[in-house]
């Protein structure tokens, strides 16, 4: 004997577009909710000048995060900057603390005052007393190892009176911070 | 018509508009040779602005001859240079603000003359002003009707970039004599 025709169920078109709706808000909840535990879960570490950070089995200490109105070159000549303009240094200490840890790391470094971001500028770095190595894993003579640290560094040109700055370093898919 | 005829009907419909919505995603996807970006254009002031930059564009002229350089000649064309004297103020990131173009008024595009960089601003830090020139060659019969676009500007591709777009008047003398770009903190 064949069903009653009336207890076929199709669905109609209000519910395939509520149902298409929900789908696609649950999507966005779970992606909101695993992004916010994520971040929540694996906070970016940060430190203040004289603090250390540790990451990928590094060590990140902050030498110094400071701003002045300029720097001299190598002949101690001061190197001028635009009127209204001041210079941030940034000079950081590498340290390997896990000697399985990877020490070919490249390392971007940019600075933000949370509105505002100004990678760092290789034209004036190239142009004052050098300040560290080039590089966060040390030079070819002198790479980065257990027992070698580097002491490298950052050089920012921005308009004079920027929010608190904060500097991020990234290599390969690590993040560190260092705040003023 | 019985309940479950009306059923039947709403379920056809339904996939119906599912279906011509997939068919319009699938006619409206960008095509990847299109330039893709929203055009801001100057205002009365001569300013664009958008939210990554403002740009102004100062003066365009056109000349034969370019000046000479330091320790260079006067360099000259068959065609015409225009020469585009222009501001941008960089607000949030590094921008690249050397990236000008010159529309004509049937749709060719002309990039500025990579001889003549050194005139531009180049790399514009946020917060930074910077004041440049670019040199353009376009053949006379393209002057009328040019367009100066500024842009897109971001070092990386975005999806939503935005560029200014700017209508000169064109002065029959060489613009962009001054000399070197200059860039300063924005006031």
């Amino acid at each position: 004997m064949n069903p009653p025709r009336n207890l076929v169920l199709l669905p109609s078109g209000r519910s395939v577009l509520f149902g298409l709706i929900g789908l696609v808000a649950a999507v966005l909840a779970t992606t909101l909710v695993a992004s916010v535990l994520s971040s929540a879960w694996s906070p970016v570490p940060r430190a203040g000048p004289g603090e250390s950070v540790d990451a990928a089995g590094l060590r990140f200490t902050v030498e110094e995060l400071s701003r002045s109105a300029g720097l001299p070159d190598a002949d101690g000549v001061p190197v001028p900057v635009p009127d209204g303009a001041e210079v941030v240094v940034l000079r950081y200490r590498v340290e390997v603390i896990d000697p399985g840890a990877d020490t070919t790391i490249h390392c971007r470094v940019d600075l933000s005052d949370g509105r505002r971001t100004w990678p760092t500028d290789l034209r004036w770095l190239g142009r004052v007393e050098p300040l560290g190595a080039p590089s966060c894993a040390g030079t070819g003579d002198e790479p980065l190892a257990p027992d070698r640290p580097v002491h490298t560094a950052a050089l920012f040109v921005l308009p004079a009176g920027a929010e608190p700055l904060t500097a991020e370093v990234t290599f390969g898919e690590h993040t560190v911070r260092f705040v003023e | 018509m019985t309940d479950s005829g009306w059923r039947s009907v709403r379920g056809r419909l339904a996939l119906g508009v599912c279906l011509v919505l997939a068919m319009t995603l699938v006619l409206a996807r960008p095509d990847p040779d299109r330039d893709r970006f929203t055009v801001v254009r100057t205002g009365a002031d001569g300013w664009g602005r958008t939210t990554a930059f403002d740009a102004r564009i100062e003066r365009v002229g056109v000349t034969t001859v370019m000046p000479a350089r330091v320790d260079g000649d006067p360099v000259p064309t068959e065609q015409r240079w225009v020469v585009v004297d222009y501001t941008v103020r960089a607000h949030r990131e590094r921008l690249d603000a050397n990236r000008l173009w010159l529309i004509t008024a049937a749709g060719d595009r002309y990039a500025a003359r990579p001889e003549f960089a050194g005139l531009g601003v180049s790399l514009l830090d946020a917060g930074f002003t910077g004041r440049g020139t670019a040199v353009f060659e376009v053949p006379p019969e393209a002057i009328a009707g040019l367009t100066v676009r500024v842009g897109p500007l971001h070092t990386d591709r975005r999806p939503w970039d935005v560029v200014v777009e700017h209508e000169p008047t064109i002065e029959q003398v060489p613009a962009g004599t001054a000399g070197e770009p200059v860039v300063e903190v924005t006031r």
